[in-house]
């Protein structure tokens, strides 16, 4: 105090000098006694504060510039100091701060935790901690953390309680974001079919997420925490170490991606296929997580399967096609050659006739096995129609008893509903039988034969598998109670000329003709068996409902004639055959060996009575377009057609109604036939 | 300072309403000492009508120049006047409240 200081006063009342000389005796009094920290100096340039005791200045200086709230609390609670941030958090001035309690910025239940850490009772030396919501002035609510520890005083002095209080607000959203997105991804991967799992390479263990246990299996033998084994156990038990190896191969390459079987009893098959997929993470350059999915593939498995043996049943389709239209060429020349020669001999040489009769019987044989191979091949013509399978069925079940035998009992539950499919009748007719016949032979010891028929619909993804269409189907299924069939077997069955049976039992067409007869028909065959359980196979064709229409059957005369025919032909031997053969019938016969010269013979000459033509030659005018031709242009001349398989050509651009179709290989009798009634025709539409 | 402060309306609306300066250094013993002692003080004796602004003077050196600060802790009595300093951590509760003419000075001494 300067003396100045009372110069500058307007006249000081005495009172007023007697308190200020009173306060100047208490301050000297107090600065005497040691009952100040620190002297405030008034110099011109500024004040300056002198601290008589501990220099605390470079840690409030830390301590001001803190994220973190930093407060020191009496036993009780109040604020004896606090830094900006923890004022901030509250909402408050620092200076609004000191002096008060925390307590009204507390939660009720969260002041308990608060008197307990600042409890004498606490450790004093340890650090303690606390989370609490703060609720601040403007009503917002503060997540914190409260960490405390007791300043050490002098003996005598109130404790004081130094805490730091850190914002949890960020790190909360943090949290939330993060468990939002992997609730996201756990949504997308249950979506998907699959479950995660992640590998920490470090400290060896496995998490796997509950999507995932489901498709391993896992969560049939208890959870708990698991052990990098865990992942491999699952699957079958040859399979394990291959697993095992796939994933320590990938910590190395960095991608794991196998397919393999995973133990499931509640499945039939008793396991279920895995698809598992990952990448490797490093931290510094070291392996130090691995990471991925898993999803059951089984169902896309046996779609593939499924479609793989539709595929190979395709192309084989269309080798043994090529295969059948060459043989019927053979078998053609073969049959109209020993036709024309057994007419030059004389019909009382009885050893020759007998050989005639040996060779016509064994070509006729091969144009049996070769209508099989037709069949197969879908190449065979269908008179497809409404047909009642059941009808079908009870009308031929006496011959079907009688090609099982005594041993195996037939049996035919009527179904609940009379349905119709669009099929040939003949041909269902030997597709049953077949399969009545390979039933047999797996039932030696006798057994039990079902035929039973039923309605099925397939939706567009079964159908996808199947490589049918979408719809309802007429189920025909034949069951047996006989040895049943390993999967390799099962698999092969309707390859063509695979056979089970000895040598001479069987041509391995019998269920390639049932195969390439329902395919043909639109439908799709499926198998079930299983080695001393019986097989199932089901023939599936497409439902109608139309009714059937019992359709009339003519029976066409053989005879012999005379005129002109134009044999049209590219395959020289055949043509020969057949010029011998009409020749045999009474005609007389012009050749041509495509198309074009058939129509340039057609143009030149008027003597031609009957176009007889292959329907397939090369060029680019086939049979069928010269049939219509002539059909347009010479409505005089007749067309007879011959063809070893003629059921892919139709379509929108099928043979006139009055062209004769005549199937290779053709007999004399039944080419005199449709000459005949071609004639016919022709003369008819005149 | 001769405006006199608002009127509090309050239960003690005849009472003085205190307007107090506490400087204190940060968290030296006798700043925190000062500030309890105080505390208790006031809750004891002027529950809910005064109003205390509590002023570290390394934070805020120069509003010790107004109120002629010399030594910390010091409470000053800003309202009601006369303007009155009391030096010390505030543990003598008579000379306290003396100060705060809250008490007869004089019964201290009598």
């Amino acid at each position: 105090m300067r003396a100045e200081d009372y110069i500058d006063d307007d006249l000081p009342s005495r009172e007023h000098l007697e308190e200020r000389l009173r306060e100047a005796e208490e301050t000297l009094d107090a600065i005497r006694r040691g009952e100040v920290d620190a002297v405030v100096v008034h110099h011109p340039e500024g004040e300056r504060v002198y601290t008589l005791e501990s220099a605390d200045r470079p840690y409030r200086v830390l301590v001001e510039h803190m994220q973190e709230g930093a407060v020191t609390l009496t036993g009780e609670g109040v604020v004896l100091y606090c830094n900006r941030r923890f004022a901030a958090l509250l909402g408050l001035t620092r200076e609004s701060m000191i002096g008060r309690s925390v307590v009204p910025y507390l939660e009720r239940a969260d002041a308990l935790m608060v008197a307990e850490l600042l409890s004498p009772d606490a450790d004093a030396d340890a650090g303690r901690a606390a989370e609490v919501t703060l609720h601040r002035t403007d009503g917002r609510a503060i997540p914190v953390t409260l960490s405390a520890v007791d300043l050490p005083f002098e003996p005598g002095m109130p404790r004081v309680i130094c805490i730091i209080a850190t914002d949890l607000t960020h790190a909360r959203q943090r949290s939330h974001e993060l468990a939002a997105t992997n609730e996201q991804l756990a949504v997308a991967l249950d979506a998907a079919g699959m479950g995660s799992w992640d590998i920490d390479l470090e400290q060896g263990t496995v998490t796997i997420s509950r999507q995932a246990e489901g498709i391993l299996g896992l969560d049939e033998e208890g959870s708990g925490i698991r052990s990098l084994n865990s992942l491999s156990l699952p699957f079958l038990a040859h399979e394990q170490a291959e697993v095992r190896a796939a994933f320590e191969l990938a910590v190395s390459t960095g991608v794991l991606d196998f397919e393999r079987r995973v133990r499931h009893s509640a499945d039939g098959i008793g396991y279920r296929w895995v698809h598992v997929i990952g990448r490797t993470y490093h931290r510094d350059g070291v392996p130090a997580r691995l990471v991925g999915v898993v999803g059951d593939v089984t169902e896309r498995r046996l779609m593939e399967t499924q479609l793989r043996q539709a595929q190979k049943m395709e192309a084989v389709g269309q080798l043994t096609g090529g295969i059948a239209h060459d043989f019927n060429n053979l078998l053609m020349v073969i049959g109209g050659s020993l036709d024309v020669l057994e007419s030059a001999v004389p019909t009382n040489n009885a050893k020759a006739q007998r050989f005639f009769a040996a060779a016509k019987s064994g070509v006729e044989r091969g144009a049996s096995l070769n209508q099989q191979l037709l069949a197969f091949s879908r190449r065979q013509d269908l008179q497809a129609q409404p047909v009642c399978v059941d009808d079908l069925l009870r009308g031929f079940a006496t011959l079907l008893g009688r090609a099982l035998g005594e041993t195996v009992s037939l049996e035919l539950p009527r179904p609940a509903q009379r349905w119709y499919c669009r099929s040939d009748p003949h041909q269902l007719e030997t597709a049953i039988l077949n399969l009545a016949i390979n039933a047999r032979d797996a039932m030696p010891h006798g057994g039990r034969l079902t035929i039973m028929t039923a309605l099925t619909t397939l939706t567009p993804r079964e159908a996808l598998a199947m490589a049918a269409e979408a719809g309802s189907y007429v189920v025909v299924r034949v069951r047996d109670s006989g040895t049943g069939m390993t999967p390799e077997t099962a698999a092969r069955i309707f390859d063509p000329f695979f056979t089970t049976k000895a040598m001479g039992k069987g041509t391995g067409l019998g269920l390639s003709q049932v195969y390439g007869f329902v395919r043909q028909s639109g439908g799709f065959v499926s198998v079930t068996s299983e080695v001393g359980q019986g097989t199932t196979i089901d023939l599936c064709l497409p439902y109608t409902d139309e009714v059937a229409v019992a359709a009339p059957v003519t029976q066409a005369p053989t005879a012999t004639g005379d005129g002109r025919v134009l044999v049209v032909d590219d395959d020289i031997n055949v043509r020969e055959v057949s010029v011998a053969m009409l020749g045999a019938l009474g005609y007389s016969t012009v050749e041509a060996g495509d198309a074009v010269e058939a129509l340039g013979v057609l143009a030149a000459r008027e003597d031609i009575d009957v176009v007889f033509s292959d329907v397939i030659m090369p060029g680019e005018i086939n049979g069928l377009d010269l049939a219509r031709h002539v059909r347009e242009n010479y409505p005089g001349v007749a067309v007879v057609l011959a063809s070893g398989y003629t059921a892919q050509q139709h379509g929108d651009k099928g043979a006139p109604s009055d062209v004769e179709l005549l199937h290779k290989p053709y007999s004399r009798a039944a080419l005199a036939a449709a000459l005949a009634r071609a004639r016919t025709g022709a003369t008819g539409s005149l | 300072m001769t405006s006199s402060p608002p009127e509090i309306p309050s239960s003690a609306a005849a009472l003085p309403h205190y307007k107090l300066r506490l400087f204190i250094t940060g968290s030296t013993p006798r700043s925190t000492r000062a500030i309890e002692n105080l505390r208790k003080i006031c809750e004891e004796n002027l529950d809910g009508r005064y109003e205390l602004e509590v002023i570290d003077v390394y934070e805020r050196p120069e509003t010790t120049r107004e109120l002629q600060i010399v030594a910390t802790p010091t409470l000053v009595k800003v309202l009601p006047e006369p303007l009155r300093r009391i030096i010390g951590d505030l543990s003598d509760e008579l000379k306290v409240l003396a100060g705060l003419d809250l008490a007869p000075r004089h019964s201290q001494q009598g």
